[in-house]
């Protein structure tokens, strides 16, 4: 991905119009904003939808990123802050539990990993669709922060100080929320692990 | 909870990430050996971690989503013409609107609004309209009015987020509809009040125009990043400030007979003016807003 010398001068150059420039960073970052979005909303199609937003709004805004935070810093805030939106937008339209309901019977709501990507971990959801179901949906049933950072942690392996430079919050909200955030999906997928059936304290 | 668990909770969760040195990895194992609330609180969460970590998606692959410039690409391309165009239309409004307006008002009041009407940017068709040729002295109640419809249109379009992707088509096509028609009449106020002499009014007009063509004619597919260049351009020329302070000095007039020395409106009437979300003033400047 070369070094942030490098990544600066892109940015200078997509921002005179050199589209090759842009298309660099748009390659360099692809696959991170797409698994950050695929985690945050569960559903390939949505994820997908909004990467191409997330270039978008970037190409668009350009030239107010500061530089002060990393690129990819600015993107994946940006991406966080669509899939928010998202999630915003299709709330009031239809109860969250009856949308996943519904998408699920279609099979094309939550994404099946292992349906989609059997090389790339084969083993790893089979026979297990319900569990990655439940898991879906209790990762959707966090605060958007709390699922943020959750994702941002355990899925894009950010360190806790780069997820609060991402969210423009203290590493200490940060904790914060990734603590709260593991309490509450241990409340509802407590019998899917060994310790079933017990409150966790608190 | 004591204060050995606080710090203990401050270990647990740099444990529960994976961010914990060995020195803080011995200072937690000794907490929990002696706390059995956090050692179970430790357990369960470390299980449900593994979990999580255990059901998540594979990692997308090189290249993913594929295809992705190849879409991404013409969206570009659309964003970077729209911005020229809307460049390009800002630098010509004033020069070719101004040049003739003033040749105009040196000869003395010349048939000005034929003038100002050829010199108008080139603009799609208006609807007919029986007022458009209404006598000059109506014009200047025909102007309170079209403010009046068009401030809170203004508001609308600066104050919402941009329009979800999914929004209907047919919201947008009667938001097309709504700013075709406050362009056309802009254009029409301004043909009404040529002849005033009013200079920030009619650039006000102008501009208005302008902004309200751009919004009629925005694309399916460059709509939300349309709309953006759009707001920018209003804030960039303090379009609302410029309504709401042409609003102000018509009050003034009234108030006055003409006079301006008089306070125009109160600060609370100015603040509210400025700030204030629309209202059922105009139900069309509320149909689109996301909830």
């Amino acid at each position: 991905m070369g070094t942030d010398g490098d990544r600066r001068g892109l940015v200078e150059r997509a921002r005179t119009g050199e589209r090759w420039a842009f298309r660099e960073i748009v390659e360099s970052h692809q696959e991170k904003l797409l698994y950050l979005a695929l985690g945050m909303t569960r559903s390939r199609q949505d994820a997908e939808d909004i990467v191409q937003e997330a270039f978008l709004k970037a190409y668009s805004s350009l030239d107010r990123f500061r530089g002060d935070a990393s690129l990819g810093s600015w993107l994946y805030r940006i991406t966080v802050n669509l899939c928010i939106d998202h999630r915003r937008r299709r709330r009031p339209q239809v109860p969250l539990v009856a949308a996943e309901e519904a998408a699920a019977d279609r099979g094309d709501g939550f994404p099946e990993p292992a349906d989609e990507h059997p090389a790339a971990d084969p083993g790893r959801y089979a026979g297990s669709r319900s569990i990655g179901r439940r898991v879906d949906r209790a990762v959707l049933g966090l605060t958007p922060l709390e699922r943020s950072v959750f994702v941002l942690r355990f899925y894009n392996e950010l360190r806790l100080k780069e997820i609060a430079r991402v969210l423009e919050r203290s590493e200490g909200t940060v904790k914060n929320m990734l603590f709260r955030a593991l309490r509450k999906l241990r409340r509802e997928l407590a019998e899917l692990a060994p310790e079933a059936g017990r409150e966790v304290t608190g | 909870m004591t204060k050995s668990c606080e710090t203990g909770r401050d270990l647990l969760i740099r444990d529960l990430a994976g961010e914990l040195d060995a020195a803080g990895r011995r200072e937690l194992a000794a907490h929990l050996a002696g706390c059995p609330g956090c050692s179970r609180e430790h357990r369960e969460l470390g299980e449900t971690r593994d979990l999580l970590l255990v059901a998540r998606p594979p990692r997308p692959g090189s290249g993913e989503p594929a295809g992705l410039w190849q879409r991404l690409e013409p969206r570009l391309d659309a964003l970077d013409r729209e911005r020229r165009r809307v460049r390009l239309r800002g630098r010509r409004s004033l020069p070719v609107w101004a040049l003739p307006a003033a040749a105009a008002l040196a000869a003395a009041g010349l048939g000005l609004w034929l003038v100002l009407g050829l010199g108008t940017p080139a603009r799609q068709p208006s609807r007919a309209t029986p007022e458009r040729v209404a006598a000059a002295p109506a014009g200047e109640s025909r102007l309170d009015r079209y403010l009046a419809r068009a401030e809170p249109v203004l508001l609308a379009i600066s104050n919402r987020p941009p329009g979800p992707p999914e929004l209907a088509a047919f919201d947008r096509s009667a938001e097309r509809r709504r700013a075709r028609e406050l362009a056309d009449e802009a254009a029409a106020v301004k043909a009404e009040i040529a002849g005033s002499g009013r200079i920030a009014t009619l650039e006000l007009l102008s501009d208005l125009e302008l902004i309200f063509l751009q919004v009629a004619n925005l694309g399916e597919d460059q709509y939300r990043d349309g709309m953006e260049l759009v707001r920018a351009s209003l804030d960039r020329r303090a379009i609302l400030f410029q309504v709401t302070l042409e609003g102000m000095r018509r009050d003034g007039d009234r108030e006055t007979g003409g006079r301006a020395d008089r306070p125009l409106r109160r600060p609370r009437e100015l603040r509210a003016s400025l700030g204030a979300r629309p209202h059922s003033a105009d139900p069309h400047s509320e149909e689109r807003r996301p909830c």
